[in-house]
């Protein structure tokens, strides 16, 4: 194989085109369509954090209880 | 138990209201977390729908890979530099020596699809090692 010039037709050379363009729009939608995964994974993400946040809440208020209870007035 | 009612002993919590609210607060929260957990099943159920779309379209390149590949003309009709008749003239008699050489290595057919995408990826990877040997 060497790296001289290869001509192709004019024809054959406008298809090729073609298919870069069709290549390129994929392409396009690929990028898109992960864009949107991100998109959604940022958003998992941030339930995950709420929810991690909602735990310590609820486990803070029972901390508060468990002390209140084990520890009455006048023992 | 038998124990008088004289005898019964109490306790006294000190906040009864502020340990009401905590407990109705908890449940709160917990409620909270399992509307959480509905738009949790929604993202899920999203994500797979574009994963499956993000895997349409890529085997929807790699198709139009294969056509721009089959697209390109076959001919041998190149401008060869005497170099490069040169360098074609070495090429062959290298290969002719490998044949003798090396017995036919007997290609597999591809049976499961990821067997047949690392089957491409060889072939792939062996043209290319070809060009850049060049």
């Amino acid at each position: 194989m060497n790296n001289a010039p290869l001509f192709v037709k004019v024809e054959d050379y406008k298809g090729i085109l073609g298919i870069l363009e069709d290549l390129k729009d994929k392409l396009t939608e690929a990028k898109s369509t992960l864009e949107r995964l991100q998109e959604i994974r940022k958003e998992e993400d941030n339930e995950f954090a709420q929810w991690s946040t909602t735990l310590d809440e609820i486990e803070k208020r029972m901390d508060n209880i468990d002390q209140e209870l084990l520890e009455p007035e006048g023992m | 138990m038998t124990a008088n009612k004289s005898e019964e002993v109490f306790v006294a919590i000190r906040d009864p209201i502020e340990i009401r609210r905590d407990i109705l607060e908890c449940s709160k929260e917990v409620i909270d977390s399992l509307k959480k957990f509905q738009n949790l099943e929604r993202l899920k159920a999203e994500k797979f729908k574009e994963i499956n779309s993000l895997r349409a379209i890529i085997r929807d390149i790699s198709r139009k890979i294969s056509k721009l590949k089959s697209a390109m003309p076959k001919t041998k009709i190149r401008l060869e530099t005497s170099k490069a008749k040169e360098e074609k003239k070495t090429e062959q008699e290298e290969q002719q020596e490998e044949k003798e050489e090396k017995p036919v290595e007997v290609k597999k057919k591809p049976a499961t699809e990821i067997d047949k995408l690392e089957f491409e990826l060889s072939e792939i990877e062996s043209k290319l090692n070809e060009l850049s040997g060049n």
